[in-house]
Parts: C-alpha cells; structure tokens; sequence
C-alpha cells in the first residue's frame, strides 16, 4: 500500500503514498486512523526489506507489530492528498526494532507514534 | 475499511456489568488473508485494532473513529486457521459526553483457548 520509499539511512526512512479512492483505507473520502497505521507499519516493512535486499542481501522476511504506543491521530488526509511517512529507529534488538514515527500532509502533522515491530526469521 | 461481515462475522454478544463481550469469527478466504501473508495467514496488527473500534461501535451503536492510542501490545499471532475463535472483551468504557469520546480498553483472546493475543488501550471520537 506504500507508494515509494523516497530516503533511507541507518536511522531515518522516509516514504510517500497517495491517497486514491480505491484505497482499501479510504471510505467516504477520507483515509482511516487504521490506514495511518499500516502505513507506518508498512514504512517500517520498507526498510526492513532494503536492509534485506541491498545491505545484507538476503531475502524476504516477515514481520509483525508488536506494539504501538502513544498513538495520537490529529487529521485524517483525504483522498487526492499525499502523505509522508517518517519512521526513526530508536532501538534495535533481538529482532524487535523499536521507532518513533509520524505521518505529515504538507507541513501538517496527521499522527505520531511508537511502534514496535517484530521480525521472524525465514525458515 | 469496514471489517465486519468481511473479515470476520459476530457470533456472540454478551454484557455483564464491567464488560461487554463479543465473540467473533475470522473468515481465512478473506482478500486480506492472500496477501498477509500468502500460504501463512496472520491478522494483521491494524485489523485487530480495526476491529475492536467496530465492536465499540456496534456496542454503542454510533459511528466512531481512533483518535488516541495509549497503548497496544500484540503478544501472540492470530491464524484465522489456528484461531478461528477470537474473543473481545471491551472493559473500563468511559463516555465523555461532552467530549464525545469513548475510552475502552480491549482484552483479545482465544475463544476457546484462552490464549492471550493482545490488550489495546484506545480513545474513539464520534
């Protein structure tokens, strides 16, 4: 559902995604509190598989939220609009990476978070 | 997004005087399924959230959206082969009238198990 990772580095990846009317998240014009978090999740995703791909090159793994924390939604976006997903990784450990992250609209703040995302190793 | 009668169907409704529970069915044919994850079907963390919103919803039988969330934490996977069963205990709603927010507090478990899944701490807004 993410529309393309525009930055990554160790620390910061950031993605952007259009809102489209046939969005599974969308319904009466506006992109749910639900859809802002699996945006970030998928953000999350994002950077963990071009770690994958292109650092450790290896391959898919799955991942899973583990647990979101501080979670405050301030504006829906609408569909036409487009949003920016920032995730910032505060912790990595035993294959769970703990980041902050936040979803902006041009310079408005939409949400900001904790998640923590676990990841299973392929078998 | 509107999970309910899609991804899974109420099957069970009862109140008790702190709480009120729903049992649920997860539907493993569902769109959803196919693709989180193909040939090992997980739900996902937001439909778990997603749901819990729709059973308030259903509960108070108003229109309602996530506003704040203090605190998830997913404590075991949800396979809607494994676990086709799942069970919403919706505790501690307070209503703010003037607010028009709803607080709740959400304990997910295995209907026949017991198995703990997860405990969502939310605000809805109408």
């Amino acid at each position: 559902m993410i529309g393309r990772l525009t930055h990554f580095d160790t620390v910061r990846t950031v993605t952007e995604t259009d809102i489209t009317a046939g969005n599974i998240f969308a319904d009466d014009g506006l992109f749910s509190a639900s859809g802002l978090i699996e945006n970030i999740a998928q953000t999350c995703a994002a950077r963990i598989g071009y770690i994958n791909k292109y650092v450790l090159k290896k391959g898919i793994q799955l991942g899973f939220i583990a647990a979101v924390r501080h979670l405050e939604v301030l504006e829906l976006p609408k569909v036409g609009d487009t949003i920016t997903t920032t995730v910032e990784v505060k912790q990595e450990l035993l294959g769970m990476t703990l980041a902050e992250a936040q979803v902006t609209c041009g310079d408005k703040l939409l949400v900001k978070t904790e998640i923590k995302i676990g990841i299973k190793e392929a078998s | 997004m509107i999970l309910k009668n899609s991804l899974y169907t109420i099957v069970g409704k009862t109140m008790k005087e702190q709480a009120v529970t729903y049992d649920i069915q997860l539907d493993a044919s569902h769109l959803i399924y196919q693709a989180h994850f193909p040939e090992e079907p997980v739900t996902p963390g937001v439909c778990i959230i997603q749901i819990a919103k729709e059973l308030l919803e259903d509960h108070l039988q108003q229109q309602l959206s996530i506003r704040m969330v203090k605190n998830v934490k997913f404590v075991a996977i949800i396979s809607p082969l494994q676990n086709p069963r799942v069970t919403y205990e919706l505790q501690k709603i307070e209503a703010d009238e003037e607010a028009g927010t709803f607080k709740v507090v959400a304990d997910v478990h295995d209907s026949i198990s017991g198995t703990a899944f997860s405990k969502i701490s939310m605000t809805c807004s109408r």
